[in-house]
């Protein structure tokens, strides 16, 4: 018996070498979704060159684009302390007409997609994180739904808890101006190492 | 004069007492037989009652296969629902202040906290519909010490590290103002917290 007990001793003191930290929290959000209400698009004809995906605008399929801050450390604030990790990826993104925008569709949206900026600065350094084809003979629809890109660890774009992204939205119709609500889809993992703190 | 009568009665009966441990070998030697059966097996059966924390309020039902080694398990309850633990204490060696070694586990079932959202519980009333069905399960390692005899009573007071994994079922949906002063409606589903955390235990124990 006195074996055992000196077994089990050095079985608990071995315990802090197996890997992971000691003390530690983890928050796992399996469904994290934040929506963006009533963010303005401009029209598929929008003469302003800052609308526009790229310097040089193609008049039979326009694309214009915005600018959006998901800011995830509001409602999570932990995730702008010291000695916390995550993990966050996209599950789904819906582009949904306002309520306000009666008698208006997106069947004029060929192209949807949307990226994530390693520099908020830079637009080019943008990587998909999901995507929208129209489909062949879509009826007119108020919305746009697509599965995010859930394999790319969205943890290292987050700036002091802000996930900026970036909507480009190409046209092969005429579609004026529009407010749209961007809902997105997450999950998160956060991790803190409470022995980093002490 | 009157004092005679006393004493002489009170010489009798201790003479008489005398005489009886004198003359009953035999129940001499039960005694000695119980005090040597005790010496080597100490009894199997006990009650603990113990407060702490992750766990509560538990009270357990005690079996001690052999001497060094104790297997509990019992209800507990922590103001918000009722739960089921048990475990395994190691005593090394038995003193008058013996070391323990203790591994216990247990689950909480799922209970309705929203009791606890807002004022009285200090927990963010936006919470509140996450709370209305939450459970956890913990492991806990603690050592510490036990005070008292290892066959009647004894208390005991150990400190260690829990692992706990609490679910809250549910959705809460928040309205808040981004850093960049624009509306985020913000809808939590089903959240998962574990981790690990410092744990303490105080108990009483009862062997019959």
């Amino acid at each position: 018996m006195r074996r055992a007990s000196l077994l089990l001793l050095a079985a608990v003191a071995a315990l802090p070498g197996c890997g992971g930290p000691l003390l530690f929290a983890e928050l796992q959000v399996p469904e994290l979704r934040v929506t963006l209400p009533e963010q303005a698009f401009p029209a598929s004809d929008t003469t302003n060159p800052a609308d526009w995906c790229a310097l040089v605008q193609d008049p039979s399929t326009p694309c214009v684009q915005r600018t959006l801050d998901y800011d995830l450390g509001g409602p999570v604030p932990i995730l702008n302390e010291r000695g916390v990790t995550y993990d966050l990826r996209l599950e789904d993104v819906a582009i949904i007409l306002s309520a306000s925008q009666a008698g208006t569709d997106l069947t004029g949206v060929k192209y949807a997609s949307l990226l994530v900026l390693a520099d908020p600065t830079d637009p080019s350094s943008g990587t998909v994180i999901a995507s929208y084809v129209r489909p062949p003979n879509a009826a007119p629809s108020r919305s746009i739904g697509v599965t995010g890109n859930s394999n790319l660890d969205l943890g290292p774009y987050l700036r002091t808890g802000i996930l900026p992204v970036r909507v480009e939205v190409t046209f092969d119709a005429p579609t004026p101006a529009f407010l749209a609500d961007v809902a997105a889809g997450f999950s998160l993992e956060v991790k803190l190492d409470w022995g980093s703190l002490l | 004069m009157r004092s005679v009568p006393v004493l002489a009665c009170a010489a009798l009966c201790l003479a008489a007492a005398g005489v009886r441990a004198d003359d009953d070998p035999a129940a001499t030697a039960a005694t000695r037989a119980r005090d040597a059966g005790r010496r080597e097996a100490p009894p199997r059966w006990g009650l603990l009652a113990g407060a702490g924390f992750p766990e509560g309020i538990a009270a357990d039902a005690v079996f001690r296969p052999v001497s060094d080694v104790r297997l509990f398990a019992g209800p507990m309850w922590n103001w918000v629902g009722w739960g089921v633990q048990g475990g395994v204490t190691l005593v090394p060696w038995h003193l008058g202040v013996s070391p323990v070694l203790s591994l216990e586990g247990g689950r909480y079932f799922k209970a309705d906290a929203r009791f606890l959202a807002g004022n009285a519980g200090g927990i963010p009333a936006e919470v509140k519909p996450l709370l209305g069905s939450v459970s956890y399960d913990y492991g806990s390692l603690r050592v510490g010490v036990e005070i008292g005899s290892r066959d009647a009573f004894a208390i005991s007071v150990l400190a260690g590290l829990s692992y706990v994994s609490l679910t809250a079922s549910g959705t809460s949906t928040t309205t808040v103002t981004t850093s960049g002063g624009q509306t985020a409606t913000v809808t939590f589903t089903d959240p998962r917290l574990r981790g690990t955390m410092p744990s303490v235990k105080a108990g009483v124990q009862l062997w019959f």
